[in-house]
């Protein structure tokens, strides 16, 4: 037998997916998207990307040119760059994510939102589409940045050695658009934590400062193996598993071999499956743990 | 009577230790301009976030148009226009803009609208403009088109002329009777501007300590009657105390400087003037007046400061 209370959340439950239009959750969608874009912060934040972006390209080249080096293709190159951008970049995709909801608090219009025909789980859900178009934004100004810089470096054609056809361009351009769909995954489970930090939070700034305590002690914990040794880690806890965020280097570790000639037969690979397990495990805890955060909360503003 | 727009029955909230609202039951029918009104901390801006599904009800039902809250969200509120406490916008963003975008969310609203709206609140000029660049009385007067914006059928408006300089205040105060009486939407009006709500509200509720402790027609609570009587005299402290000496139980007071208050009951006020006169006070003027809604206010909740 239901109790009052149950039943009043079931009510609840219900009255978010009652009405539910498709064409208004793709306004809400439209408008969030608009308003975090035109964001002052967030576009510094793609600038400082776009920055850090050609930085790397231009000492990577040159450092390789004083060492007489060679990424010896554009495709290298362009892998080279991205690993560098996401490692240094996505703690501040990270805090730009973390905004979304913070900037709503802060600025006091989620009661502007809420007061709307909107729910809160619809709200929710377009923040998270919201947040991962600006991480695709992100991840597209360094492979577009990695790429540019390779084509102008080195050039960008059939992948070639010694006068041998590798793979040919359809090939390379392929497996790279499946490695940026596998790096989309350890982003969105990073982009769950940082919905579910600034859901808890009242104010931008305590969300950054939560949010960067958070975001580093994943990424710290990812890197304990490689620090201690895999092997000697792996006998104390599974710390490849706490440490998800370190997981975006995975698709990448697997497409840097293909401008060395090895071929990818597939991608079903065990770092892979690894990878796509822990990280939905992570997005579904934090996902959940934000949608029952911002539900339940009484909004003060 | 006219049908029911909002249906509050047995809310309550409770923050802690504080019961913020309690038991609270209220009918505002269609047309009405209702004053809600009561001190800080009465549990008035509870209430309308209770309204707005911001804050959840511990206990009770909330039902707009005949939709219950809890139940219909949609439904309930896409009727609803409110202003809660401060205006909030994004301030890197013009007004024009802002408005369009909660515009968006409301279901859409026409360019024509915006401008109509920010015109009807004395922004038609400075729409353009970053919002960070608004002063508080402009912020205000915003926040009060965006209530207003999706042609709402019930209007909340939670202090709406904060900030407002006196003119604006006035406009305000016209553009409420305006919209209520052509375009008969109800409001739902707090603000601790008792002489404002008496121009403009026609039923009040009197909210103190979470509970409503008087509720009715302007009219009939204040009643009809002159039974005050003001006396604009120098040195109103001697004054006073000279009326208490010469006519025992009189006991006047001394609402503000120059002025003596006392109830009128059956004193003989040329007696009292002659008396004032003779002892040599200079007396401007003496009439007696009706109740007011700041006498019926501070008789409901005493002039203690503590609302706690």
């Amino acid at each position: 037998m239901s109790t009052e209370p149950a039943k009043k959340e079931r009510d609840s439950l219900v009255s978010e997916f009652r009405g539910f239009s498709l064409k208004r959750f793709l306004v809400l969608v439209r408008v969030e998207l608009y308003k975090m874009l035109n964001y002052w912060v967030i576009r510094g934040g793609y600038i400082a990307m776009l920055g850090i972006a050609l930085i790397a390209a231009y000492l990577t080249f040159h450092l390789e040119q004083a060492a007489k080096l060679s990424s010896g293709s554009g495709y290298a190159f362009a892998i080279g760059l991205l690993m560098r951008g996401i490692d240094i970049g996505s703690s501040i995709i990270f805090l730009m994510v973390c905004m979304i909801f913070s900037t709503e608090m802060t600025f006091g219009t989620l009661k502007n939102i809420l007061s709307r025909p909107i729910t809160r789980i619809e709200m929710m859900a377009a923040k998270y589409i919201t947040a991962w178009v600006m991480i695709i934004i992100a991840l597209g100004i360094f492979l577009c940045i990695g790429l540019a810089m390779g084509k102008y470096y080195y050039g960008l054609g059939d992948l070639m050695e010694d006068g041998y056809l590798l793979f040919k361009k359809s090939e390379m351009y392929k497996q790279m658009a499946i490695a940026m769909l596998l790096l989309m995954v350890p982003f969105v489970a990073m982009s769950s934590l940082a919905m579910m930090i600034s859901s808890t939070s009242s104010t931008m700034g305590g969300t950054m400062i939560i949010g960067i305590i958070a975001y580093f002690f994943f990424d710290l914990v990812g890197v304990i193996p490689s620090n201690l040794g895999i092997t000697l880690a792996g006998h104390f806890i599974p710390y490849h598993i706490f440490g998800f965020p370190m997981l975006r280097f995975v698709p990448l570790t697997i497409l840097d071999d293909l401008p060395a000639g090895l071929p990818i037969n597939t991608w079903w690979l065990p770092e892979v499956k690894n990878m796509l397990l822990v990280c939905s495990i992570y997005f579904f805890i934090f996902a959940v743990a934000s949608l029952v955060i911002v539900r339940r909360r009484d909004f003060t503003l | 009577m006219s049908e029911p727009v909002l249906e509050i029955r047995g809310l309550c909230k409770r923050f802690g230790d504080i019961q913020a609202v309690k038991d609270l039951n209220l009918t505002i029918y269609k047309g009405d301009v209702y004053g809600f009104i009561g001190p800080n901390g009465a549990g008035k801006t509870t209430t309308i976030r209770m309204l707005l599904g911001l804050i959840h009800a511990d206990a009770g039902s909330v039902r707009i148009f005949g939709h219950d809250l809890h139940r219909d969200f949609r439904a309930t509120v896409s009727q609803v226009g409110a202003l809660v406490e401060s205006p909030a916008f994004y301030p890197y963003l013009s007004g024009y803009r802002n408005l369009s975008l909660f515009g968006d969310l409301s279901g859409g609203v026409s360019e024509e609208r915006i401008q109509e709206v920010l015109k009807m609140v004395g922004l038609g000029r400075r729409g353009k403009h970053k919002v960070k660049g608004y002063s508080h009385g402009m912020k205000q007067r915003l926040g009060i088109g965006l209530a207003m914006l999706a042609h709402p059928k019930l209007l909340i408006l939670d202090e709406p002329t904060n900030g407002l300089d006196p003119q604006g205040i006035r406009e305000i105060r016209n553009l409420i009777r305006r919209i209520s009486q052509e375009q008969e939407i109800t409001i739902f009006l707090s603000s601790h501007l008792l002489g404002e709500m008496e121009m403009v509200t026609n039923r009040i509720g009197v909210m103190y300590r979470g509970s409503l402790i008087a509720e009715g027609e302007v009219g009939k609570l204040l009643g009809g009657e002159q039974d005050r009587v003001e006396i604009n005299v120098d040195n109103e402290q001697s004054a006073r105390n000279f009326l208490e000496s010469k006519f025992p139980g009189l006991s006047p007071k001394v609402p503000k400087s120059g002025w003596l208050e006392f109830k009128k009951e059956n004193w003989d006020l040329a007696a009292i003037n002659r008396e004032l006169v003779n002892a040599g006070f200079k007396v401007s003027s003496l009439s007696s007046r009706g109740r007011n809604l700041e006498d019926l206010f501070v008789e409901l909740t005493g002039e203690s400061k503590d609302v706690y």
